[in-house]
């Protein structure tokens, strides 16, 4: 578990670039980003949204962020990627590997629809992506 | 990306963690195991089951080798060489990387947030197990 070491990590950079993952996460699925055509993709209606436990989602959403650029620090601090391009194609291949597989997988299996693959997977390769970018400019 | 090299990636490794992974998913999905309170959950009366196609199941095979492949070149990067420490590597990464987020989605859609844990911690099972091959192959 010699890798499960924080030593290194830049906590300052952390916080700035889970703010700028969960910056554009907040910006993608408003109605400005993605969000009506992910909510017809989706085929969720308003009175489904307004049963979803506010504190679940928008604490989740912190929270997953959050692990989520702290690990990919981690990983850039072992890897010793130190470069805002590193950091940059090491949250895109996480991203895409780990996240957007699992939503084409999980989606295929329960007959979603691929636009929901296709947008919630970009999501997570971008906000990934950008947290790399900015841990690598630190 | 002097981290990235496929010098180190065995490709019977990569093999063989797909085929496991994928065993792991069809016994996890398997109706007499978690198949019909996933569907039901889920919402797709069994046709997530029942309609297992060739386009969905290369999806899944191409995710899992992917993520074979990527987990082979990190973890011989960072030195994981056994199975154990894959096992603890994978099951880290899919906690993080998988489990949070798929909690996540689900709650944001307003879904039952079982699907999300279904999925989730069969992610992290399929995970440490391609991680624990991936550092026993290497």
């Amino acid at each position: 578990m010699e890798w499960l070491s924080f030593a290194g990590v830049n906590w300052l950079a952390v916080v700035i670039a889970f703010v700028v993952s969960f910056a554009f996460g907040w910006w993608y699925y408003s109605p400005a980003g993605v969000w009506n055509v992910w909510k017809r993709a989706a085929k969720i209606s308003d009175e489904g949204l307004n049963d979803t436990s506010t504190a679940i989602a928008f604490g989740g959403t912190i929270v997953a962020n959050a692990l989520g650029v702290i690990v990919l620090a981690l990983l850039m601090v072992q890897l010793e990627v130190t470069s805002w391009a590193g950091g940059l194609v090491l949250g895109a291949i996480l991203g895409l590997v780990y996240r957007a597989g699992a939503h084409a997988i999980h989606n295929g299996f329960a007959a979603r629809s691929a636009k929901v693959t296709a947008l919630d997977g970009i999501h997570d390769t971008v906000a990934l992506a950008l947290a790399g970018l900015v841990l690598g400019l630190f | 990306m002097g981290w990235f090299s496929l010098a180190n990636v065995d490709w019977v490794g990569v093999a063989v963690a797909t085929l496991a992974a994928f065993t792991i998913s069809y016994l996890w999905y398997h109706p007499r195991a978690l198949g019909w309170a996933w569907a039901r959950l889920a919402d797709v009366e069994g046709r997530g089951l029942v309609g297992v196609t060739a386009q969905r199941v290369a999806v899944a095979v191409i995710t899992f080798a992917l993520t074979a492949v990527v987990f082979m070149v990190v973890q011989a990067e960072l030195l994981i060489v056994s199975m154990g420490g894959g096992l603890a590597f994978g099951a880290f990464l899919g906690v993080v990387l998988r489990l949070t987020w798929e909690v996540l989605h689900r709650s944001q859609e307003g879904r039952p947030i079982g699907v999300g844990v279904i999925d989730g911690a069969h992610d992290v099972l399929a995970l440490a197990v391609i991680g624990a091959v991936a550092g026993a192959f290497l």
